[in-house]
């Protein structure tokens, strides 16, 4: 942990220190090197085990393996450079302007909360900004992505994925915080997607030794709900619609959903902690299906349903598999390259978080019928990424790359808002993002050394540091700030708890004062210069110096209050209040 | 209030409305108004609605409350245990004796002893009696309040229109978004989270304001317009909220020690007669939840402690609210989300029973004095008159004057009635 936060902290410097001495990053560079490995990855693929399994015990002969007709793939070949070419063209069809690129102090800013989940200090940026190293963006995404806090922050988004759709009304069940470190593991290792996949919807087990588990717990352990939510979640269709009717829209026919759902038939959770402990879940696959849908005439009669998979033609599926070679059977049927949904899910629900503008939206409601925006790009970018086997940092690296990724943002008022990737477009921040935002930007743990003093931190503030990521409180501040990461961001506004939060709080309250221990006190006394003060607050807070009119307008403000300590406790609850502090930019 | 030269986007009190809803807001026959602008059609819809002045308490028994024990004893049963029946100010009526002050108020009360359902766990059952609908991945159907706020809260008002009193959280607005999710004040005796000022109001204001015109020349610039129009939106709706002279609602101080102490010093009655103040104050929608029910071990003993902060409460409510002249246009609930079973367990308890269970109703239109429903001699079903949840939710939306068949709208497109089919109860009705 001490060396995950020395490495944020220090931020940029590591990024010097990286060039000089290569081996420190092992592989990161050494590209040749992970194309080989991808390429081994991608033999081994060929022949998926649970085909193999499936294969030798043969159940009745009804089985052959869904990626007959794969196609061969090799190493990914595209480049950042090709997807800008793309989206250039179609700009230029319909003559739309494109935003400047960023300045580095916006860049830095954006990349930090993308990749980690909070923003910059001081330090990083200015010595970001101030570097003239030619290729430094590429190795800030590099050096980030490679980061602890990127596995933790992706993991909390899809904790939250899967958390705000939750059917089971009983949280004390549903252990999240297990699911959110196995997932950050998973990450921290660049596990593929489809690996990832596979687990959580064929995992069984005890919740607290096998994180993925959690899932099925999420879901009730019921059929119905596992099937909508992985079909929704992995393949961003929302085929669960058709539960009970024919689905209105889409082509999913009612008899499909539930030939889906009899692959999770057999799933049950039980409670194995001993009584009067806190529930630990067991989740188990369950023997042959017996899966059976209710009647629409008579729902007292129930008909039965043997498994089948609503994509691709799939053949149906003998009943007399076991549960746990029905659900390894589910994840290699939604994880298959044939299955272009696996990857187009993936990648759109990326490509929006990056770019504030999807080619679906929302992110969970993709679907044959849906028309994407950049059609012929989405699908170079996810041909390339399932050629990557399906490698998460390698879409990252190729989106974080792009110049329309490096675009400022514009209001979506503006011809070139409105135009998907002519700019980035700005969203409200997750909860997790503004909780770890502002443990920096008020210095919550106390790292005084942030401020550009020099000074070490406490060795009381290390500890704390050690001990949690962040203050203690993130769950009461997820209970009034979190929000559904499926939500298309136009529909994420706030709301008066959060404001009252931030505006009234008695941690707000109490960080912000400028006494002689607080960061802002801190400031003040190390620094006479009411102008460097400011700067600092603006770094801190915003990841940006101040305009001259913020300038000009926070100089009258503290002639007008006449008190230096007063007007700048002010103008700092003016920062964190303000919607940039709570906007990705 | 603070200058302001962006806020022009849809303000309203519970938090901002989306360009998407709102759009999706305006009804057809709204939109053919051509000629009024959005301020004016916002003034007629209010004016309207102001008209009607429908407010809704529910008093939520948390855990399953015993219909043997409260509304429907059978006392010199087995299945009735030790619990004794009193008579009512209805002749005819009888209810538990641990309840003497509701039954003097039981002229205004409609008992309904014939409620029945399928659904047996705590959380499947709290969700579906709060929203008529039984837990989906799929959709998120809002809390009953939060519909009932959608549908009659005054836009202009600068409280919240549905408030939530105790410890649990309740239901989420689900699909009407946070605008109509609950504001909750987890302990009656204390103001809500976070609303007292923390510096003073000149200093506060100065800070908005500073806040404010930081951003005009800042972010507004830079791509952030639309962001930063929606906060401020959020940002006025929460200042004006913590300024209004409305807050004092919050503040059960002002009540006489007489009142206070006729609805009990207890959290419960502190709930009601904070309900009671916030529907004074043009709260549409007000939940007072209580837990406690659960009553596997010991069930008499355990009514008979709920009772003792129930009886008081539930009953001031419905006289102080009378007296106030308030009761006709207040509809109060008293509910929980199963029953319990007409068989006592080896440990004197009761367990869950969703088959057969009593609710309690008072004002908004309901017809007191009555008992609707029967359930068996041994209480183990519905002897006459079943009463599902949906038909519940169909008479509440009949006493609240709102169409159950209105749809609303699910991030997917789907619609979602505000009941699903049920049929009022008419007798609630005379």
């Amino acid at each position: 942990m001490a060396t995950n936060r020395r490495l944020a902290n220090v931020g940029f410097r590591c990024l010097v220190a990286l060039l000089v001495s290569l081996s420190i990053v092992g592989g990161l560079f050494a590209d040749d090197a992970a194309k080989s490995k991808k390429a081994a990855r991608k033999t081994e693929k060929k022949l998926p085990e649970i085909v193999r399994t499936v294969e030798e015990e043969d159940v009745d002969g009804q089985m052959r393996p869904v990626s007959a007709s794969r196609k061969p793939k090799g190493p990914p070949s595209l480049e950042s450079a090709q997807i800008d070419e793309l989206i250039l063209k179609e700009l230029a069809a319909t003559k739309t302007p494109v935003s400047e690129p960023t300045t580095d102090e916006e860049f830095i800013r954006r990349l930090y909360l993308d990749l980690l989940g909070k923003i910059p200090n001081p330090v990083s940026i200015r010595e970001f900004a101030g570097s003239r190293m030619r290729n430094k963006r590429a190795l800030l995404i590099d050096t980030l992505l490679a980061h602890p806090d990127f596995a933790d922050n992706w993991a909390r988004y899809w904790r939250d994925v899967i958390a705000y759709r939750s059917p089971n009304e009983n949280d004390r069940q549903v252990n999240y915080p297990a699911f959110e470190s196995w997932l950050a593991k998973e990450f921290a290792a660049n596990k593929p997607w489809d690996k990832i996949a596979t687990e959580i919807i064929s995992a069984t087990g005890r919740t607290d030794e096998n994180g993925a588990a959690v899932f099925a717990v999420a879901e009730t352990a019921s059929a119905v709900e596992m099937a909508g939510e992985v079909s929704r979640v992995f393949l961003g269709v929302q085929i669960q619609c058709a539960q009970c009717h024919d689905h209105p829209s889409d082509p999913w026919k009612r008899q499909q959903f539930h030939e889906f759902a009899a692959f999770f038939g057999g799933v049950k959770s039980r409670n194995v902690a001993e009584k009067g402990q806190p529930p630990v879940m067991q989740v188990s696959a369950g023997g042959p299906a017996h899966y059976t849908m209710p009647d629409l005439k008579n729902p007292e009669k129930k008909i039965a349903v043997a498994p089948r998979f609503f994509l691709n033609q799939a053949p149906q599926i003998s009943e007399n598999l076991k549960g746990d070679q029905r659900l390894k059977l589910a994840a290699q049927y939604v994880t298959d390259p044939d299955n272009p949904w696996f990857a187009r899910s993936f990648v759109n629900r990326v490509w929006y978080s990056l770019m504030g503008e999807g080619f679906y939206n929302p992110v969970d409601d993709l679907g044959p019928t849906r028309t994407p925006n950049s059609p012929e790009l989405m699908e170079l970018v996810c041909s390339n990424w399932e050629a990557s086997g399906y490698d998460i940092r390698w879409l990252f690296r190729q989106i974080l790359n792009t110049a329309a990724y490096q675009r400022s943002s514009r209001s979506t008022n503006t011809a070139a808002g409105r135009t998907p990737f002519a700019s980035n477009v700005p969203s409200r921040l997750r909860g997790d993002q503004i909780f770890d935002s502002l443990t920096h930007a008020l210095d919550l743990q106390h790292e005084r050394d942030q401020v550009g003093t020099g000074k070490a931190a406490t060795a009381k503030g290390e500890m704390a540091a050690e001990k949690s990521k962040g203050p203690a409180g993130r769950d009461q501040f997820l209970k009034v700030f979190g929000v559904d990461p499926s939500t298309p961001n136009d529909d994420i506004l706030g709301t008066i708890p959060q404001a009252l939060y931030l505006m009234n709080s008695a941690l707000i309250t109490r960080e912000i004062q400028a006494k002689p221990k607080s960061m802002l006190g801190y400031l003040l006394l190390t620094h006479p210069d009411n102008r460097s003060v400011l700067e600092i607050l603006y770094l801190r807070v915003l990841g940006r110096r101040p305009t001259d009119r913020e300038v000009r307008t926070c100089s009258n403000y503290l002639g007008n209050v006449g008190n230096r300590a007063e007007a700048f406790e002010d103008i700092l609850w003016a920062l964190v209040n303000s919607t940039e502090f709570l906007s990705r930019r | 209030m603070f200058e302001s030269n962006i806020l022009k986007v849809g303000v309203n009190h519970q938090g901002v409305v989306s360009r998407r809803s709102f759009l999706r807001g305006i009804s057809l026959g709204a939109a053919g108004l051509t000629g009024l602008s959005f301020t004016d059609l916002m003034a007629v819809q209010a004016d309207e609605l102001r008209k009607r002045q429908m407010s809704c308490i529910l008093l939520w028994m948390g855990g399953g409350p015993s219909q043997l024990d409260t509304w429907d004893p059978k006392p010199g049963t087995d299945t009735g245990g030790d619990t004794k029946a009193i008579a009512t100010s209805v002749p005819g009526i009888q209810i538990a004796s641990h309840f003497p002050k509701m039954a003097k108020v039981m002229k205004d009360v409609a008992l309904i002893r014939s409620m029945t359902n399928k659904e047996g766990n705590h959380q499947r059952a709290t969700y579906q009696l709060h929203t008529g609908y039984t837990p989906s991945g799929t959709v998120k159907h809002p809390n009953y309040g939060s519909v009932v706020a959608a549908e009659l809260g005054d836009p202009k008002f600068d409280l919240p229109h549905i408030v939530c009193i105790g410890r649990d959280d309740t239901t989420p607005a689900g699909i009407l978004g946070v605008k109509y999710e609950a504001f909750r004040v987890p302990d009656p005796m204390k103001p809500p989270l976070n609303t007292e000022l923390a510096v003073p109001t000149g200093r506060y204001v100065r800070r908005l304001n500073l806040m404010h015109s930081l951003e005009v020349g800042g972010f507004v610039n830079s791509g952030g317009v639309d962001r930063v129009k929606e906060h401020h939106s959020i940002y006025q709706s929460t200042a004006s909220m913590v300024l209004s002279p409305h807050m004092k609602a919050f503040n059960l101080d002002s009540e006489d020690s007489k009142t206070r102490a006729a609805y009990g010093e207890t959290p419960f009655g502190h709930g009601c007669l904070l309900a009671r103040r916030l529907v004074q104050a043009g709260v549409t929608f007000v939940e007072v939840r209580m837990g406690g029910w659960d009553n596997h071990n010991k069930v008499d003993e355990s009514v008979a402690k709920n009772a003792s902060s129930v009886d008081p409460g539930f009953a001031s409510l419905i006289s102080d609210l009378k007296s106030r002249g308030m009761l006709d246009r207040t509809l109060v609930v008293w509910m929980g989300e199963f029953g319990r079973t007409p068989k006592i367990n080896p440990n004197a308890g009761r367990d869950h029973f969703p088959r057969v269970f009593s609710i309690a109703m008072a004002g908004g239109g309901v017809k007191g004095g009555q008992v609707i429903g029967a359930s068996t001699p041994d209480g183990s079903g519905v002897k006459d008159r079943p009463v599902s949840v949906i038909d519940l939710m169909a008479s509440f939306c009949k006493s609240l004057q709102i169409d159950p068949k209105k749809e609303n709208i699910s991030p997917q497109g789907r619609p979602i009635k505000i009941v699903d089919g049920g049929t009022p109860v008419k007798e609630l009705f005379g």
